[in-house]
C-alpha cells in the first residue's frame, strides 16, 4: 500500500460561488466514461454474439485494419475463435462493477470507522489507527496473494482483499477532518443540547467530511480497476472463461507475437477507462476541493 | 534525537508483531491446517493425528506464540511443495527481487526529479502542462499492459531485448522500465510541486535579488530545499513499488520471490506464502524506518521537534 502526494491541478479558485461557466474539462471525460458505463451495460444487445461462443473457423483473425481481419470481427478473434470487441465490451462490467463494489466497500467501512473512532478518540482511535499502520506495512498485492492462497481466487474474494486492504485510507482521511471538526463550538452547542452521539456523527460530522471523501473515492475508483485488472492477470481474480480485461490479457500472452492483438486490446480499453476516471477524479478535486492531497495506493 | 529514534523502532517492533500475527493468522484462514496437510484420501483419524503431532490442537494463542518463536529463530516451516525450508526458498529468490525494485527506484527518481525540475523551473509552459497530463496518463497505466506492449515492441518485433528470465543485465532493461513507469509520474509531480513552493520562499527571492543566476538558485539553493519530500514519498511508494513488483515479475518471468509465491499459490503451499508475506511486510517496515530517520538526520527542522 502506498501514497503519493499530488497537488491540484491549477491554483484554488479565487471565488468559490455556485454558479460557473460549465466546465468542459469536466464534461468531455465524464460524457465519455458515460458512453463507456452505457456500451457495458447494452453489451448484450449490441454484440451479435456471446461472450463465451466460440467459433473454430473464425480462429485468431486480426483487427478489421490488418491483412485478413473481416467486417463480422471488428477488433478480431482469439484462438477459440471468440470475439474480441464483445469480450472487451463484458469485460467493462466486470472492471466497472468490481470496481465500484470495491471502491463503495472501502468507502463505508473507512468512513464509519473513522468518524466513530475520530468522534470518541481515546483507546479506540488508537487500535484502528495502529491496525491501519499494520497494514499499510502490507502492499495490497502482497496481502492480497495471502489471502487469496488461503481463500482461493473468486471475484467475491477480490472485492474482499480490495475492501480490507483500502479501509484505512479512507479512515485515516476521515479521522483528520473528524478531529478538527468535533473541536467546534457548534458540536460543543449540539452536545450541550443534548444530541445524541449517533445524531452527532451523521448530522452533523458527516456532511463535513463528504466532498473529499468522494474526492477521493474518484481517485482511487481507477486504482481499484487497475488491481482487479492486476488481480485477474495473475490469474488470482475473476476466473476464466468469464471475460474480465486482465484475464484475457494473461490468456493472449503466449501468442503475443503471432495474433498482438488478443492480449493488448483489453489492456488499452483499461487504459482508457482509467485514464478516464483519473482526469474525472482530478477535476472533481479541483472543484470541491482542492486542497486535498490525493493518497493513492497499489 | 534520540529518543525520537527510540520511539520510531518501538513503533516498528509492534507493527512487525502486527504482520507477524496477520502472517500466521492466514494458516487459519486457510481452512483446517490438518487436514490441508493429509493426503486427499485421509481417514479423519489420520488427520487427528496430523493435528496432534503438529499440535494444531492447541489454543490459538499458544500456536501463534510457538510460531512466532520459530520464526524468531528463522523457522517459518517447510515447503509442502519441494520440503525445503520455506524462508531459505524466500531468502533464495529476494535478492532478484530487490535488484528489480532498486533499479526500477533508481530509474523512476531520477527520471522524476528531472521532468519535476524542469516543469517547474517553466511553470506554466508547454512542456508543464505536458507533465501534468503525462503524469495522469503514466498512473492510468496497468504494469501488465505496459508490459505486455514492451514485449510486443521490444522482442517481439524490433528484436532488441530479451522477454523472459533473467541472465544478464539486458534482461533487466524491461522489467526495470514497465516496473518504474507507474512511480514516475508520482515523483515528477511530487517534485515539481515541492520545487514550485520553494521557488515561491522568501530565500529565493533574496538570492535573485543579490543575483543569483538561474542554474545556481533552481540547482544550488532550491532542489537541496525541494529534494527532502522526495524521500518521504519514496517510503511510501515503497508499497505500491512491491505491489508492481508482482505484475512485473510475472510478466518477464523475473525469478524472485513474487513469482514464487504466486507458484505457492495453485499448490496451498502456505508455509511459502507465510513467509512471503511476512518478509516483504518486514522489510517494508525497516525500509519505513530508515526513511525516518534519514529524514530526522537530513531535516534540521526536525532535530528539536518530536
Amino acid at each position: 500500500m502506498s501514497h503519493a502526494t499530488s497537488l491540484p491541478l491549477r491554483p484554488q479558485p479565487q471565488s468559490p460561488s455556485k454558479a460557473r461557466p460549465i466546465n468542459l474539462r469536466l464534461l468531455i471525460p465524464a460524457g465519455l466514461l458515460g458512453v463507456i458505463v452505457v456500451i457495458a451495460c447494452l453489451a448484450p444487445w449490441i454484440s451479435p454474439y456471446g461472450p463465451n461462443s466460440q467459433d473454430l473457423s473464425a480462429r485468431l483473425l486480426p483487427p478489421l485494419w490488418q491483412a485478413g481481419g473481416s467486417t463480422k470481427h471488428l477488433l478480431g478473434t482469439d484462438d477459440l475463435g471468440r470475439d474480441i470487441l464483445t469480450r472487451i465490451m463484458y469485460g467493462a462490467r466486470v472492471s466497472l462493477s468490481i470496481g465500484a463494489i470495491a471502491v463503495i466497500c472501502r468507502m463505508v467501512s473507512g468512513v464509519l470507522i473513522g468518524l466513530v473512532a475520530g468522534y470518541f478518540g481515546g483507546p479506540l482511535l488508537t487500535f484502528f489507527m495502529r491496525l491501519g499502520d499494520v497494514q499499510l506495512a502490507l502492499p495490497t498485492l502482497v496481502l492480497a496473494i495471502g489471502v487469496i492462497a488461503a481463500l482461493g481466487p473468486s471475484t467475491s474474494n477480490v472485492i474482499l482483499v480490495l475492501a480490507i486492504t483500502g479501509w484505512v485510507l479512507y479512515a485515516r482521511l476521515v479521522v483528520s477532518q473528524v478531529i478538527v471538526v468535533r473541536r467546534q463550538d457548534y458540536i460543543a452547542s449540539a452536545q450541550l443540547l443534548g444530541a445524541s452521539h449517533c445524531r452527532i456523527i451523521f448530522k452533523h460530522l458527516l456532511p463535513n467530511i463528504i466532498p473529499s471523501v468522494i474526492v477521493f473515492a474518484s481517485l482511487d475508483l481507477g486504482l481499484m480497476m487497475l488491481t482487479e485488472g492486476s488481480l485477474s492477470f495473475l490469474g488470482l481474480g475473476v476466473q476464466p472463461p468469464e471475460p474480465s480485461w486482465g484475464g484475457m490479457a494473461a490468456g493472449g500472452r503466449a501468442l503475443i507475437s503471432t495474433a498482438w492483438w488478443i492480449a493488448t486490446l483489453p489492456g488499452a480499453a483499461l487504459v482508457v477507462t482509467v485514464a478516464l476516471v483519473n482526469v474525472l477524479g482530478e477535476q472533481l478535486r479541483d472543484r470541491l476541493d482542492p486542497r486535498l492531497d490525493a493518497t493513492r495506493s497499489a | 534525537m534520540r529518543s525520537r529514534f527510540i520511539n520510531r523502532l518501538a513503533f516498528s517492533v509492534l507493527v512487525m508483531l502486527g504482520v507477524s500475527a496477520i502472517t500466521f493468522l492466514l494458516m487459519f484462514l486457510a481452512g483446517d491446517p490438518a487436514a490441508l496437510l493429509a493426503s486427499e484420501d485421509a481417514t479423519a483419524a489420520e488427520v487427528e493425528a496430523i493435528r496432534k503431532a503438529y499440535g494444531f490442537d492447541r489454543p490459538i494463542v499458544v500456536q501463534y506464540l510457538d510460531w512466532l518463536w520459530h520464526a524468531v529463530q528463522g523457522d517459518l516451516g517447510v515447503s509442502y511443495q519441494s520440503r525445503r525450508p520455506a524462508l531459505e526458498l524466500i531468502l533464495h529468490a529476494l535478492p532478484n527481487t530487490l535488484l528489480l525494485i532498486a533499479c526500477a527506484l533508481a530509474l523512476s527518481v531520477s527520471t522524476g526529479v528531472i521532468v519535476g525540475v524542469l516543469a517547474a523551473t517553466f511553470r506554466g509552459s508547454r512542456f508543464d502542462r505536458l507533465v501534468i497530463t503525462g503524469s495522469v496518463f503514466v498512473q492510468s497505466l496497468p504494469s501488465f499492459w505496459l508490459g505486455i506492449v514492451m514485449i510486443l515492441i521490444f522482442s517481439a518485433t524490433l528484436r532488441l531485448l530479451p522477454t523472459s528470465g533473467f541472465r544478464g543485465p539486458s534482461y533487466l532493461i524491461l522489467p526495470a522500465v514497465t516496473l518504474a513507469t507507474f512511480q514516475v509520474g508520482t515523483f515528477a509531480r511530487m517534485v515539481r510541486s515541492s520545487m514550485l513552493e520553494v521557488l515561491d520562499s522568501d530565500f529565493v527571492r533574496t538570492a535573485r535579488a543579490k543575483g543569483a543566476s538561474a542554474g545556481s538558485i533552481v540547482f544550488g539553493h532550491a532542489l537541496p530545499n525541494a529534494a527532502l519530500p522526495i524521500i518521504t514519498v519514496v517510503g511510501l511508494e515503497l508499497g505500491g513499488l512491491y505491489g508492481g513488483a508482482v505484475v512485473t515479475e510475472t510478466v518477464f518471468g523475473w525469478p524472485g520471490v513474487n513469482t514464487l509465491a504466486l507458484s505457492a499459490i495453485t499448490s496451498r503451499d502456505m508455509p511459502v506464502i507465510q513467509a512471503f508475506v511476512l518478509v516483504v511486510g518486514i522489510l517494508v517496515v525497516i525500509t519505513n524506518l530508515v526513511i525516518d530517520m534519514l529524514y530526522t538526520i537530513l531535516d534540521p527542522r526536525t532535530r528539536g521537534a518530536r
